[in-house]
């Protein structure tokens, strides 16, 4: 799959989610500046960390997800078993 | 008679009353005759053995001049800790067995040869129990003589005709083992000159050739080591238990192997001391060796098996290999975990051979694949087989984890930790083989077999249901027969009378 | 103290697996209900103190009330009781039996107080789920879950009997540096789901019933975590297994295409989290764990629940076979939908608090590494339960979704039941932390953990938005290490077999001379196994001669 190929579907009610989950997570980012934090490792008490960490986190899990994929993925081999089991 | 004079001949009537019994059985041979006969023999046997058990306990060793000789010249009948609590599991699993026997036998062997089976039954169980209560080396051999030829006998009556081929391996074996064993008693006795085992261990440091022992030693435990099938002279065990009428296989299991292990736990620790060296490597890691082969071979054959009485059979080859480890170990623990699995054994293994006997009354085969669902058609019989396979693996609650707590123990203490973790890791071949059962007895659609099949009639449930039953109050209960099997272990060890 | 003993809280599931073996109808309805309940009350009432008995001249403590237990106890009775109201359509008596039996033995493995309990308990857990499972048909599944947990038992036994030596059975902290420590810590982590056996749970869970599952999802591997925290807490090889099984969990659940599959995984992922805490070993940290497995028993039931649902009605729980369900399933849907965002640790669920004090615990130790990847798979575990499971199954548009058919009221009920529990402890987090004082001082709603985890998770579900199409379910499978003892020996076998037969040809090359060798090595193979016994007599002669010989040859050097 290419990466126009994922982008592809990106219209209409998806594209108008995506674009209101980022304005709420400005919003949200604006709101963290106003807040007291209590970092334990410093750069977890900088305002915004969570959303560019956020952000990072669920590509690289994806990414992950999808190389792991592609190395063990298998066309299902456990119906037979399963049918036979009842 | 009086009481006291009863009590005071018990250690020679516990071994006659089943051999008269016999005898009785095959002078009226009638078959409804027979039966109540049997009973009533194997219960005046078990009764000696309990009050002897008491006595035992109250009072020590009860020596026993049979027709008054001193020890020297005549035979001495000796009963201690250890072989009593042989003398109780041989006399129970007799009248177990002969409870069960009465359909089974019924269904199974001709009627005119009913009263001879009963009689050979009876006079196999009053050989083992002299085996065990004797004191005197030669004495032992002719009641080893007195059971093996009743089991080939036994094994010879079943249904198949490769139960002759079976007895007829096992008896040249058998006399394989016989012979050796009588040749090493030979050269003890040009050693020491006295047959009584108490006194040839008293005069053993007097003795001047050590050759001449060690040639005795090896001679009488070979010899032990093929009676009690030890891996690598096993392979008897398999077809006879096979072929046997199910209730002499059920006698054989539970019984005959296990009276062996208690001759040959004598001599070593009696007579022969297992400490020696024998040059770099000791006695004791031969017979580690080899029990450890058994534990993993035979138990990985059972896996195998697609007759459920040989699977059992081979499953009795690797827990003898538990037994004879415990013996090797040589401390108290294991010791006592060995002579704890010798009763745990002889019960978990009677049940499960029990309930196929029930199934071949019932279904006529015996054949794992014929067993399919065979649990639904019968429940009963297919949960006493389910608890005996849960002892067998060492399940908590059943009795085969205490033996097995104790053995884990005792290797433990010896520092061999190693061998503990055999004996756990061996268990897994036991959930294997057990499972293997379990799914087809349970899990399977019912096959032609099973359909056609009715839950086992009263008479076959009865001791069976008894021996399971027992063998969860032994895994839960278990502070009787440990403090038994402890004091075995004690007296063995020279630690107490 | 005999009522320490008697008032047990395993006593009335004991009783009640019996019950429910031998009733049915109205009667089996109300034990099987009737039994948990009654074990939640014993979980509080039965007395502090410890009721020693002696057994083969152990002292064996068979119940020991403390603090963690009863948390645990709370926890695995509040599952069995909505397990049971869930299950209450069930028709399999066995299955009804064999959960409150497993239930059983989970609360006796966390009020046991010696090590040999434990054990007792432990296997009779393994009895009771492997139950579960055959009791749904899946006889092979089943074995291989049996063979599993007999592994798992076989190493701890061993641990158990050779720690005896130092110490005795009392539950101790271990440190995992002697051989039985080491053992003890193995046995445990094999239930726990840890790597490298970690497959076992995936493989076994989607193949128990519909109802079987809630119950197989709840015990065994949080009743691991219970026995680590009271015998390794503070070890610290138990960060980095945690670690991978997050990692592990997540990579998985974001992968697979069955949702009790996905639900799975999840739960080796969320178990993780506990593990790590466990490493991390002070107070906070225990305490952090215990809560955490308290709330993850509540939302995984609530997730297998509605996934249990979705097959029951459906036939299927495949999410490539779903889709479009949301109009017809509203209520199944709504606690899809809460179940991941509690797994996800949305404020005001009681993810949350559980989440935050594992959180802090780590960042008061300054544990840097598991924070900064928990966090990340804190973001990720929003993808697969809190996203893409209600996405794919139910909410996404869908011409032809499969019917549904209509389930019992009961099972709405038993989702009722959870999800109140989870958005209860969501707003009152001190409904939790008063159960585990030790989490009590844990900021959970200040506006800067709030605001951090809303950003989190809104910046992750940007990124599903995004890339949605990458995560679409696939009819597939994912190899996993359960590949080695499912396929990997039958393979082996095929491959050497196969390498001999071209190995022969190529040095006799004839057709006859592969024949014969087929039936060599067939008759080999016959002699070795099935047929092990058939000795000729004069091999058994043979062999005692020989054993003679060696004794004599030993007796003579």
């Amino acid at each position: 799959m290419t990466w126009s190929g994922t982008f592809a579907g990106l219209k209409g009610t998806r594209l108008r989610l995506a674009i209101g989950l980022a304005v709420l997570l400005i919003a949200l980012v604006r709101c963290d500046f106003l807040v007291s934090h209590h970092p334990a490792f410093g750069i977890d008490g900088t305002p915004g960390f969570a959303a560019w960490y956020g952000i990072v986190a669920a590509v690289v899990a994806i990414a992950l997800a999808t190389l792991w994929a592609d190395i063990a993925r298998r066309p299902e081999t456990r119906t037979e078993e399963e049918e036979r089991d009842g | 008679m009086t009481l006291a004079v009863l009590q005071h001949h018990l250690p020679v009537l516990v071994v006659l009353m089943p051999l008269l019994g016999g005898l009785l059985v095959a002078i009226i041979r009638h078959p409804a005759a027979s039966w109540p006969i049997a009973i009533a023999a194997a219960a005046a046997s078990l009764a000696g053995a309990l009050a002897l058990s008491r006595e035992v306990a109250a009072n020590g060793v009860i020596s026993y001049a049979l027709g008054g000789f001193p020890s020297e010249l005549g035979i001495e009948y000796r009963v201690d800790a250890v072989n009593v609590l042989i003398l109780v599991v041989v006399s129970f699993m007799a009248l177990a067995t002969l409870v069960f026997a009465r359909l089974s036998v019924a269904s199974e062997i001709d009627e005119g040869r009913q009263p001879w089976f009963y009689t050979m039954m009876l006079v196999a169980t009053a050989g083992l129990l002299g085996m065990a209560v004797t004191g005197d080396a030669f004495n032992a051999f002719v009641f080893l003589e007195i059971s093996s030829l009743a089991t080939y006998t036994l094994i010879a009556l079943g249904r198949d005709r490769r139960a002759l081929v079976a007895a007829y391996q096992y008896l040249i074996v058998g006399t394989i083992g016989a012979t050796f064993y009588v040749i090493g008693v030979g050269l003890l006795y040009l050693a020491t000159g006295t047959l009584n085992l108490e006194l040839i261990a008293e005069r053993l440091p007097e003795v001047t050739s050590p050759r001449a022992l060690l040639a005795a030693e090896a001679f009488i435990l070979v010899g032990i080591a093929l009676k009690l099938a030890l891996f690598p002279l096993h392979a008897w065990l398999p077809n006879a238990y096979t072929y046997a009428p199910s209730a002499a296989t059920v006698l054989l299991a539970s019984t005959a192997t296990k009276v062996a292990v208690y001759l040959l736990a004598r001599y070593i620790f009696g007579i022969f001391g297992l400490h020696r060296e024998f040059g770099d490597i000791s006695g004791a890691s031969l017979l580690i060796l080899l029990s450890l082969a058994a534990m993993f071979l035979a138990s990985a054959a059972a896996i195998f098996q697609n007759d459920v009485k040989r699977l059992l059979a081979f499953s009795s080859i690797g827990q003898i290999g538990y037994i004879t480890l415990g013996i090797a170990i040589a401390n108290s623990d294991a010791l006592t975990g060995a002579f704890l699995h010798i009763a745990n054994h002889a019960v978990l293994k009677g049940a499960a051979f029990m309930a196929i006997g029930a199934i071949l009354y019932r279904c006529g085969s015996e054949r794992l694949d014929d067993l399919a669902g065979i649990g639904r058609a019968m429940p009963v019989t297919g949960a006493v087989l389910t608890i005996a396979g849960l002892a067998l693996i060492g399940v908590p609650g059943t009795s085969g984890f205490v033996s097995k707590w104790y053995l884990v123990a005792g290797a433990f203490d010896a520092g061999k930790g190693w061998l503990a973790l055999m004996i756990v890791a061996s268990s897994f071949l036991a959930v294997l083989y057990v499972g293997r059962i379990m799914e087809i007895v349970w899990f399977r659609p019912p096959g032609r077999v099973a359909l056609a099949a009715a839950e086992a009639p009263g008479g076959l449930l009865v001791p069976m249901v008894a021996l399971a039953t027992l063998t969860v109050l032994l895994g839960i209960a278990a502070y009787w027969p440990a403090e038994m099997a402890h004091s075995a272990a004690e007296a063995l060890l020279g630690v107490r009378p | 103290m005999a009522e320490t003993l008697l008032l047990a809280p395993f006593w009335p599931l004991v009783v009640g697996s019996l019950a429910v073996a031998f009733t049915r109808g109205a009667l089996q309805n109300l034990v099987s209900v009737a039994a948990p309940l009654l074990a939640l009350v014993l979980v509080w009432t039965v007395p502090e103190g410890s009721a020693t008995v002696s057994w083969l001249g152990m002292t064996l403590t068979p119940v020991a009330p403390d603090a963690t237990a009863r948390v645990f106890g709370t926890a695995f009775a509040f599952a069995a009781i909505a397990g049971a109201i869930f299950a209450l359509d069930q028709k399999s008596t066995a299955e009804r039996a064999a959960v409150l039996l497993y239930a059983a033995a989970a609360q006796g493995v966390v009020f046991a107080g010696d090590l040999l309990t434990l054990f007792v308990f432990w296997e009779v857990m393994a009895i009771g789920s492997t139950l579960v499972i055959f009791a749904n048909g899946a006889a092979r599944a089943g074995i291989r879950y049996a063979l599993m947990h007999a592994f798992g038992g076989v190493l701890l036994f061993a641990g158990i009997a050779a720690s005896m030596g130092s110490g005795g059975l009392a539950l101790r902290a271990f440190s995992a540096d002697s051989t039985a420590s080491l053992l003890i810590l193995a046995g445990v982590l094999v239930n726990a789901g840890a790597p490298p056996v970690s497959a076992w749970v995936a493989d076994a869970y989607p193949r128990a019933s519909w109802s079987g599952a809630v119950f197989l999802s709840a015990f065994t591997t949080k009743a691991a975590v219970a026995v680590l925290i009271r015998l390794f807490p503070g070890e610290s090889m138990l960060v980095p297994i945690g670690l991978v099984m997050a990692v592990y969990g997540m990579v998985y659940a974001l992968i697979e295409n069955d949702i009790r599959r996905v639900l799975s995984y999840s739960i080796v992922g969320q178990v993780g989290f506990m593990v790590v805490a466990v490493g991390i070993g002070t107070p906070l940290a225990l305490g952090a764990a215990t809560a955490h497995a308290f709330v993850h028993i509540l939302y995984k039931s609530l997730l297998m629940m509605a996934a249990g649902t979705v097959l029951r009605a459906t036939g299927t729980a495949r999410l490539t076979a779903l889709g479009g369900l949301a109009r017809s399933m509203p209520l199944v849907t709504a606690a899809m939908i809460l179940g991941g965002l509690a797994l996800a640790a949305l404020p005001l669920t009681a993810g949350f608090v559980s989440k935050s004090a594992i959180m802090q615990a780590l960042a008061e130790d300054k544990a840097a590494t598991a924070w900064f990847l928990l966090t990340a798979v804190s973001a990720g575990s929003l993808l697969y339960a809190g996203l893409r499971l209600p996405w794919f199954a139910m909410l996404r548009p869908k011409v032809d979704p499969v019917a549904a058919a209509p389930v019992p009221v009961t099972m709405f009920a038993a989702m009722a039941l959870v999800g109140a529990a989870i958005l209860a402890i969501g707003f009152v987090p001190s409904l939790l932390t008063s159960l585990v004082p030790a989490i009590a001082d844990v900021a959970v709603l200040t506006p800067d953990h709030i605001l951090f985890q809303i950003m989190l998770l809104v910046a992750a579900a940007i990124c599903f938005v995004m890339l949605l199409a990458i995560l679409a379910p696939r009819a597939a499978i994912t190899l996993d290490a359960d590949w080695l003892w499912r396929v990997a020996p039958a393979m082996i076998g095929h491959r050497a077999s196969a390498a001999w037969r071209a190995a022969r040809l190529a040095l006799i090359p004839a057709s006859d001379a592969a024949r014969q060798e087929n039936r060599l090595l067939a008759r080999a193979w016959v002699r070795m196994t099935s047929d092990a016994g058939n000795w000729r007599t004069g091999d058994i002669a043979l062999a005692a001669t020989a054993l003679l010989g060696i004794v004599l040859l030993i007796a003579a050097l």
